[in-house]
């Protein structure tokens, strides 16, 4: 009941607040100097799993966004999404920016991570060319090796060398915290491999995309009040040859363990490497989209269990999109094509081991540039004591505004 | 090597091989580009917004709209002082 009334309270305070940023935009003039812009997308699914039953979903992400002078901006991103039987409410990001310089933005609250390309700037739903999301990116995409956002401080800007460009952020934050095991209980003179097949045929049954995110030894992201006074860091490099092409680099370092705990001193490093290449090809008569984005992820090897082992994960995507938008027939130049590779490896010792791997194969058609309706198919291999297949269709409606 | 270090090392190498190889056929494609400062708004509308999502119309905004959301773009697709406000000249003239 509370819950309900909490959401109740919050979509009141949301439409009052839309209601008064859609007067004042429509109402904006260059001469303001405080300006509001009401954005976002929305979107319904359609799913249906090889033996599974089908089910509609759907979801609503209103971005409020509000200029103040010349230097001082705002932006924040709600997220209300159908699921497990009521409806999900989330604080995406919020983040205040303070233009330094031409070249130099500082930014402070709870922002996009720099260093998840995907999730910084092709998330929407609109954008995303498929109607789900790679593997380690998120938490709604199983287990994720990257946060979706910080909660901190970043420096962030962009500055042209001749014909190039050059993209960097750098940031501090709350970082990550270490899943751990409440009571580590183990038989004696167990081995490595029978205490990872004892623990995981006591698993209770794996949920939603088949995870259990808050397995021991891997990540929780969601870290709202630090468990230590040591900071993450992290930074991002990304470089643009021409302007079609980004090629990017990060790297973030945290300390993990909770404070004066026996893991106050592991640190985790992840390294990411990313690329987008987007471009207009006269031979092909269409657009060409190439994304990709991998993982690294390594978390120091405790002495005691249950995470004495070498904690190693990976995870990427490849994506490849294709448009025929210089093709004269209007039905066939609102069409695209993709097709996307992800994977998600994690440490074979560790309780949760899954290690995934997937095509899709996806189909768009684009109503409008900010409107589509997307089918893909989907073949998951999941590799656990034994290789299973899974497929699943999806449909999706998309809005962007 | 095990099963699992095989599989990772195939589809990482297949992966990294296969951007590699159109990255260099992308890059020797490409006729040399304009020096940033000489390109015009419409030029940098075209280039940047399309790189992350389809272009959306000027018409879809007003002026003051437009100038929030460049702002947006400024932080989230990395543009520069000089690309957001190009960009922006142009989207007031074309809208």
């Amino acid at each position: 009941m509370k819950d309900q009334l909490k959401i109740f309270l919050l979509s009141l305070f949301i439409t009052a607040f839309a209601s008064n940023a859609i007067y004042a935009q429509s109402q904006s003039t260059d001469k303001q100097s405080n300006k509001f812009l009401l954005s976002g997308y929305g979107f319904t699914n359609f799913e249906k799993a090889q033996d599974g039953i089908s089910s509609f979903s759907s979801g609503f992400s209103p971005i409020i966004l509000w200029k103040s002078g010349e230097r001082l901006f705002f932006e924040s991103e709600f997220e209300f999404e159908l699921e497990d039987g009521g409806t999900q409410v989330g604080l995406e990001y919020a983040q205040l920016f303070y233009t330094v310089t031409d070249n130099v933005l500082f930014g402070v609250g709870k922002f996009l991570n720099p260093n998840n390309l995907f999730m910084e700037r092709l998330h929407p739903t609109w954008i995303n060319k498929l109607p789900n999301i790679p593997f380690g990116v998120s938490g709604h995409g199983g287990v994720p090796l990257l946060a979706t956002t910080q909660l901190g401080a970043q420096l962030k800007g962009a500055f042209p060398v001749q014909s190039t460009k050059i993209i960097y952020a750098v940031y501090v934050s709350n970082g990550p915290v270490l899943n751990v095991e409440e009571e580590a209980d183990h038989t004696e003179g167990e081995t490595p491999l029978e205490k990872k097949n004892r623990i995981q045929d006591a698993a209770p049954e794996d949920e939603g995309d088949g995870h259990d995110a808050a397995a021991p030894g891997t990540l929780n992201f969601n870290n709202f009040q630090d468990n230590n006074n040591n900071k993450a860091f992290g930074a991002r490099i990304g470089f643009l040859p021409f302007p079609q092409l980004e090629i990017g680099i990060g790297l973030e370092i945290a300390n993990v363990g909770t404070e004066d705990s026996h893991l106050a001193d592991l640190q985790s490093s992840m390294q990411v490497f990313d690329l987008s290449y987007t471009r207009d090809s006269g031979i092909l008569k269409g657009q060409l989209d190439v994304r990709g984005q991998f993982v690294w992820l390594n978390i120091d090897q405790s002495d005691e269990e249950p995470l004495n082992y070498k904690n190693e994960s990976r995870s990427g995507y490849g994506q490849l999109a294709y448009r025929p938008v210089k093709i004269e027939n209007s039905l066939l130049k609102n069409l695209e094509f993709v097709f996307r590779y992800d994977y998600l490896d994690l440490p074979e010792l560790a309780e949760l081991n899954t290690d995934l791997n997937r095509t899709t194969y996806g189909v768009n058609y684009w109503l409008a540039p900010n409107s589509a309706v997307k089918f893909a198919f989907q073949n998951k291999t999941i590799k656990e004591h034994e290789e299973e297949t899974e497929t699943l269709f999806i449909t999706q409606f998309t809005l962007g505004f | 090597m095990n099963d699992k270090t095989k599989r990772y090392v195939n589809g990482s190498a297949l992966f990294i091989g296969g951007m590699l190889i159109f990255l260099v056929l992308s890059i020797i494609g490409c006729a040399p580009t304009v020096p940033q400062e000489q390109k015009t708004g419409a030029m940098l509308w075209g280039e940047n917004c399309n790189r992350c999502h389809n272009i959306r119309t000027p018409s879809e905004f007003n002026d003051g709209q437009w100038e929030v959301a460049m702002t947006h773009m400024r932080t989230r697709g990395n543009l520069t002082a000089n690309e957001s406000k190009k960009i922006l000249e142009f989207l007031k003239i074309a809208n």
